[in-house]
């Protein structure tokens, strides 16, 4: 019987985590998440993986690793995306198996859910299905995805509040556009934040945006690009730029997706600066501080209108 | 007595200093390697430069006044020297590029291990790129083709001149590069047609990686160690279709740039060169405060601790004594 729950986290926690987590307690079950990324979470998930592998991934299977023998399931959906434009990366698409099998040994009892983007279906009648996995009626259940999906816009709202308030704000203000899971995992995007801000700048998140107006938005730079969250950076980046100073493209080494995507926006963008970085597992920041220091001089000395001011 | 300025570009490979006047002229000016000791680099700068700031009176008339630290090990010895300036290359780049050169529009670089281009728009950079995770097509890979061909690195711009066409190599990868490198050699390839490939193969990588999306745009200047070779600056000028120039001074550019920064930073204090005589040492601490065990790097004067870095969090701050 699954009384508690463990939710990974890293991925897609950064995203859906508020719906996720308040779907299970208002059915009933209790809930534990991974503390916060770290070396050592990264370093146990990198044993476990395939060189090949994204470094979110390597990640993921880390805080995996820290929720054995503290639950009775780990929840890990297998996303495929709910159409054919807004689809999730192949990682997505294979999660729950790869973790599976990485885990043969240890067994880990995994609680999934599993939709693409050809079922025709909803994200509501996914999780009624999950509900009816867990033994609930439907009734139960959709009170609680209603519930829990509340939740999760008021979470969004909120962040979209404060984000909007900073953008009106003086002073530098730089746009951290990436993948929700790579901008604020404490152990890659948020070191980012963190530098910036040290530098002065304040930081704005590409995922702190309406997702709803996001997505309409980036139909307008591409028709065809398959990706939901690429989609959804877009769009926001969009909105973004017009009160910001500069946009700092984050990937996490290697994200075929960001690859294809980033290059066009580097392309694109003609009327800001654009920084783009790519984090791997190198435990050092120094080339990363370089870049950004760079940057934020860039921007700054740009304003001051030359060099010779005092800075 | 009349004042001066010390700009210290410590890089990979080599570490470069300049002492500049109020005029930004410049008064002395030292190049070596780095040998993989900052430290030791900067001290030797710092004797060469005091020998011949001596040799030409100029202690007399000028005093130090400010000093700046730019390149990779910018931090280290900016807390050896005391620096009042600690800045990323790039802006020393710019800052030094757009003084000798206001007109400048476009600054592509080739280091030892890295390469970056910068835009500059009315005299201030507007934008930049620097090379990713590798280093190929960068100094260091020159040096390592030349050492497989027998050649000193410094011959390869006038060897790669004297080539009627270069034979084609792929420097996306050093790896791939050199099996190419190889191969050409097996089929009886002329060298100066090989040195020329890899010229154009540098050249090449550099345009399509690092300068990748930015428009480049005359008048464009060239520096850092690999402008000093004559072959890749006729493969750019080929690839772009103008003129490349190559400033005599394009090497202590970082250095010269810095230098400035320090100038304008009006924080003045008087500078000694008994630093160099001083003995320095740094050492690596695994930080056991929690589960990122950040490596920290604690630099000690004559036994006592005068900086540290590298910690993500503040639970690694180390105290000063």
């Amino acid at each position: 019987m699954i009384q508690t729950i463990g939710i990974p986290g890293g991925l897609m926690i950064h995203r859906d985590g508020v719906l996720w987590k308040n779907f299970f307690e208002q059915l009933g079950f209790h809930c534990v998440t991974s503390r916060k990324s770290d070396r050592q979470i990264l370093e146990q998930g990198t044993e476990r993986a395939v060189d090949e592998t994204c470094l979110p991934f390597k990640m993921y299977l880390g805080h995996v690793m820290e929720l054995m023998g503290k639950c009775d399931a780990v929840f890990i959906p297998r996303m495929g995306g709910f159409k054919t434009r807004e689809k999730m990366c192949t990682r997505y698409e294979a999660l729950p198996d790869l973790v599976k099998n990485i885990f043969r040994d240890e067994q880990i009892p995994v609680l999934t859910v599993s939709y693409d983007w050809y079922d025709r279906t909803t994200e509501e009648k996914v999780y009624l299905e999950l509900g009816d996995k867990l033994g609930k009626t439907k009734k139960e259940t959709k009170k609680a995805y209603i519930f829990a999906k509340k939740q999760q816009e008021a979470w969004l709202k909120s962040r979209e509040k404060a984000q909007n308030q900073l953008m009106e704000k003086e002073g530098t203000k730089v746009v951290l556009a990436g993948h929700p899971y790579v901008l604020h995992d404490a152990y890659m995007g948020g070191e980012l934040a963190r530098i910036l801000e040290k530098m002065g700048a304040s930081v704005l998140y590409t995922d702190y945006v309406d997702r709803d107006s996001a997505l309409k938005k980036s139909y307008d730079f591409s028709r065809v690009m398959p990706w939901l969250i690429n989609r959804e950076i877009i769009g926001a980046l969009m909105a973004l730029r017009k009160k910001a100073d500069g946009i700092v493209l984050v990937s996490a080494y290697p994200c075929g997706p960001d690859a294809l995507v980033n290059d066009m926006l580097i392309r694109r963008i003609k009327d800001l600066p654009v920084l783009s970085l790519t984090l791997d597992a190198q435990s050092g920041t120094a080339g990363v501080e370089t870049r950004i220091e760079s940057f934020i001089d860039i921007i700054k000395y740009q304003k001051a209108g030359g060099y010779g001011t005092k800075n | 007595m009349k004042k001066a300025y010390l700009g210290i570009d410590i890089g990979s490979i080599s570490t470069k200093g300049v002492i500049i006047n109020e005029e930004n002229e410049i008064l002395a000016q030292c190049y070596l390697w780095t040998e993989g000791n900052p430290m030791n680099a900067s001290k030797n700068v710092l004797h060469e430069l005091k020998s011949q700031f001596d040799a030409a009176n100029s202690r007399e008339e000028y005093k130090i006044v400010a000093s700046g630290t730019t390149g990779s090990a910018r931090k280290l010895v900016g807390s050896m020297i005391g620096a009042q300036v600690v800045k990323n290359e790039i802006t020393a780049h710019a800052v030094g590029t757009t003084t000798l050169h206001p007109d400048v529009r476009t600054i592509l670089e080739i280091g030892g291990q890295d390469s970056k281009i910068i835009c500059v728009e009315n005299g201030v950079a507007v934008d930049y790129a620097m090379n990713t995770l590798c280093a190929a097509g960068t100094g260091a890979f020159l040096s390592s083709q030349a050492h497989r061909l027998g050649v000193e690195v410094e011959e390869f711009g006038e060897i790669a001149l004297k080539a009627k066409k270069a034979a084609p190599i792929a420097a996306r990868c050093t790896v791939f590069a050199e099996s190419d490198l190889v191969h050409k050699l097996q089929v009886g390839c002329p060298k100066e047609e090989i040195i020329a490939g890899l010229c154009k193969a540098v050249a090449g990588n550099y345009l399509n990686n690092v300068a990748k999306g930015k428009k480049i745009v005359a008048p464009v200047v060239f520096q850092g160690g690999v402008s000093k070779n004559a072959g890749v600056v006729r493969m750019f000028e080929e690839e772009l279709g103008m003129p490349v120039l190559v400033d005599e001074n394009g090497h202590l550019m970082g250095a010269f740039g810095i230098a400035v920064l320090a100038k304008e930073s009006q924080d003045e204090r008087a500078f000694s060169f008994d630093v160099a005589d001083m003995e320095f040492k740094t050492r690596e601490v695994t930080c056991g405060k929690c589960a990122n065990h950040c490596e920290i790097i604690c630099v000690y004067r004559d036994g006592m601790l005068i900086d540290s870095w590298g910690n993500r969090c503040d639970n690694g701050a180390i105290k000063q004594q």
